[in-house]
């Protein structure tokens, strides 16, 4: 289970959440929704430790680890991942010799010894037929040269790879074509368990037809001001934004 | 007195003994050697060639020279070393110090007509060859270093390659230096490609010194019609070596050339190559890779100069620049009057890992023709924050991503390395090496021992 409580953050000195408060339980996906610049990827990055963000107050705790003392790295081996919103390039850095180091690290950090070539060959192989990533992928840089939709693929590959418990999709449907949209979210299903957990930023209904979510959360301005069912996630799509920031403003 | 009288001193001491234990060919053009070092001596001006580096304060301790050529090793002189890149089958010749040693065995798989061996036994067996090229090729630059090594000079190694013959094997020449004592040694080389012949060579530089040392070093390549040549050097001495290394480098029409310089362990370095073509259509692709920390420096000083029409040049150094360590990089293109069609392209790029370090780059340009392609380009940056990050939500530690990233940045060096086994061992080097785990060249059982 991941509790984020009153959770404030700022990038660059400007304060961007401004008091998250969001709870989701092994086993659901849960979709998070909310206007440009809200602070849906800051959210993201804070919770996997990126360095540019600063949290000032609240707590992350995830399956009863205290998330937010440990380092990117050592989150990930506890089991988050993110798939970026805008994957980088790493040239020179191959797919396969990037997941080896990857696994390797995570096996080391759970005392675990390394996998064997064979066996990494075989993962690496099994998982990229789940999302429909050709052979010659792992011996190029990471994402070097790769469309922005063989990007998002790649992304899913990763999780799939490394098999996290708690993954965050930073519109990962955006720059997807409707087919390969269809692969990577059925992908993502296939490897949901009982005890995974996954949250979900989009912008578009075609992502909840695909995910059917659990829960799903509206942050303006750096709050989470409404949640609700799948249905609010359809009603965002019919009408937009305007209504729930009016209605947020006049409570206010 | 100054840094550079001493040598000039010793030379009016000692020049008997110098000249009594070297061939005839190295004693002649001592003479003139001498009267441009003297130049040297009384001029204050500062060269440009040294910019970056300051050679006469680096000559100014007192280094012992073994002009009487006492044995340092105590080892037999024909030991195999441990040295062998798997499947290169290369055919060594060890050089301790000044001195070259290949085994008869060694000898006996290289073609008819080849010539591996020392100048001393040159003179006997192929002395002409010696008198033609010996220093036909650096005397005409005016350098101190390779004044004061002319001047010094004992004793070197030749390898002359006959018309039309290609040797399919690598040669490897692993030039260590020996002594229990602070040493100066003067090291010499001569290469000869006549037309369409071909060679690979894999010059190593390693240290079993633990005292302070200096080498100079000379190299004149002559490489002819037709001819290929590919080169590697490799250097893995240590923070007490200082290592002058001057190669005067001409080639001939059609002929081509790949040129690679590896400092991976060093004290200071400085590298200076001066290019030249002669022959039009003739093409030389330099590549440097220099790791450095500590207070470890590296000086890359390259011109290549296009006297004639349709000749190709290329230069791609990267440098990994960690703790206060310094990098430099002049590389010069010279295209003459009255050529055509001459291309060039320079790269310099730097990686300033540490906060200290520091970068000097200079990449320069002298045209005088206008039917030219020429472009430079240089870089100083520092890791891809976003690729660190990355890689860390991953789950690669830090520090392992930053080796990522250094390595993946030389391996756009590397992966220039035509032989498959050349380019393995070196990638395993540089990783090594930019892990820490290897302080200086410890043969390949120990690479072999970790992969
Ligand atoms: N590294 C950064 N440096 C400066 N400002 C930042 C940084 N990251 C985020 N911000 C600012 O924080 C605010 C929230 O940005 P964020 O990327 O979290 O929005 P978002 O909800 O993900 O938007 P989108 O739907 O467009 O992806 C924006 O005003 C943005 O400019
Ligand atoms: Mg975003």
């Amino acid at each position: 289970m991941l509790e984020i409580k009153d959770l404030h953050a700022e990038v660059e000195g400007k304060e961007i959440l401004k008091g998250i408060d969001l709870t989701i339980p092994n086993g659901e996906v849960h979709v998070l929704m909310g206007p440009n610049g809200s602070g849906k990827s800051t959210l993201s990055n804070v919770l996997v430790g990126h360095p540019k963000y600063t949290v000032t107050q609240g707590s992350v705790i995830f399956n009863g680890i205290n998330l937010l003392s440990l380092s990117a790295a050592d989150r990930a081996h506890e089991g988050i991942f993110m798939s970026f919103q805008a994957p980088t390039e790493i040239p020179g850095v191959s797919m396969t010799n990037f997941l080896r180091a990857a696994i390797n690290a995570k096996r080391e950090y759970h005392k675990l010894p390394a996998l064997s070539a064979s066996d990494f060959l075989k993962l690496l192989r099994e998982k990229r037929k789940l999302v429909g990533l050709d052979a010659h992928f792992m011996n190029r840089g990471v994402n070097e040269g790769f469309s922005g939709g063989e990007r998002k693929r790649n992304e899913i590959f990763q999780m799939a790879v490394l098999e996290p418990l708690f993954s965050i999709l930073d519109e990962t449907d955006s720059g997807l074509d409707v087919d390969a949209l269809r692969i990577v979210a059925e992908g993502f299903n296939t490897l949901r368990t009982e005890s995974t957990s996954a949250l979900v930023i989009t912008h578009y209904q075609r992502m909840l037809d695909y995910l059917r979510p659990d829960r799903v959360h509206v942050l303006v301005d750096g709050r989470v001001v409404q949640s609700g069912t799948i249905d609010l996630g359809y009603e965002i799509e019919a009408r937009g934004f305007d209504w729930i920031k009016s209605a947020v403003s006049s409570d206010n | 007195m100054s840094a550079l009288q001493q040598y000039i001193n010793l030379y009016h001491d000692a020049s008997e003994l110098v000249c009594e234990r070297a061939v005839d060919v190295l004693n002649m053009a001592r003479p003139e050697a001498e009267r441009q070092f003297c130049a040297f001596v009384d001029s204050t001006a500062k060269l440009e060639d040294y910019k970056y580096t300051d050679y006469k304060t680096l000559l100014a301790p007192d280094y012992g020279l073994n002009l009487r050529r006492l044995s340092f090793s105590s080892a037999s002189k024909y030991k195999k070393p441990s040295c062998s890149i798997a499947q290169m089958d290369s055919v060594v010749v060890q050089m301790e110090n000044d001195v070259p040693y290949i085994s008869s065995e060694d000898l006996a798989r290289l073609p008819k007509g080849v010539f591996v061996g020392s100048f001393s036994e040159a003179a006997i067996q192929v002395p002409q060859i010696l008198e033609n090229y010996y220093g036909k090729f650096a005397e005409k630059h005016s350098d101190p270093l390779t004044s004061l090594n002319t001047l010094f000079v004992q004793e070197g190694l030749l390898i002359f390659v006959p018309s039309g013959c290609k040797i399919d094997r690598p040669l490897q020449v692993i030039s260590t230096t020996h002594s229990n004592q602070p040493l100066m040694c003067h090291q010499r080389l001569l290469v000869i490609l006549e037309d369409g012949a071909s060679l690979t060579l894999l010059h190593c530089d390693e240290t079993a010194a633990t005292v302070d040392t200096l080498t100079t070093q000379v190299g004149e390549i002559v490489v002819g019609r037709e001819s290929e040549l590919q080169m590697f050097l490799l250097e893995e001495t240590g923070v007490q070596h200082t290592r002058f290394h001057q190669v005067y480098l001409q080639q001939d029409k059609d002929s081509s050339v790949e040129w690679f310089d590896l400092t991976l362990q060093n004290g200071y370095t400085r590298n200076t190559l001066r290019g030249c073509f002669v022959g039009e259509n003739a093409s030389l692709a330099t590549y440097g890779v220099a790791l450095a920390s500590g207070k470890q420096r590296v000086d890359n000083n390259l011109l290549v100069r296009h006297e004639v029409s349709n000749c190709r040049s290329t230069m791609l150094y990267k440098y990994v620049l960690d703790d206060q360590s310094v990098g430099a990089f002049a590389g010069k293109v010279y295209v003459a009057q009255g050529t055509v069609k001459n291309e060039s392209e320079q790269t310099n790029a730097n990686l300033c890992a540490g906060n200290d370090a520091r970068a000097y780059s200079q990449p320069m340009l002298e045209i005088y023709a206008d039917d030219v392609q020429c472009s430079h380009g240089s870089t100083v940056g520092k890791l891809d924050e976003a690729a660190l990050f990355y890689m860390q939500q991953r789950g690669i530690p830090l520090a392992e991503a930053r080796l990522m990233l250094q390595h993946a940045f030389v391996g756009e060096v590397l992966e220039h390395i035509p032989i498959e086994a050349l380019r393995q061992r070196l990638s395993i080097l540089t990783d090594l090496r930019l892990r820490g785990k290897r302080e200086k060249c410890q043969g390949c059982k120990a690479v072999d021992a970790c992969y």
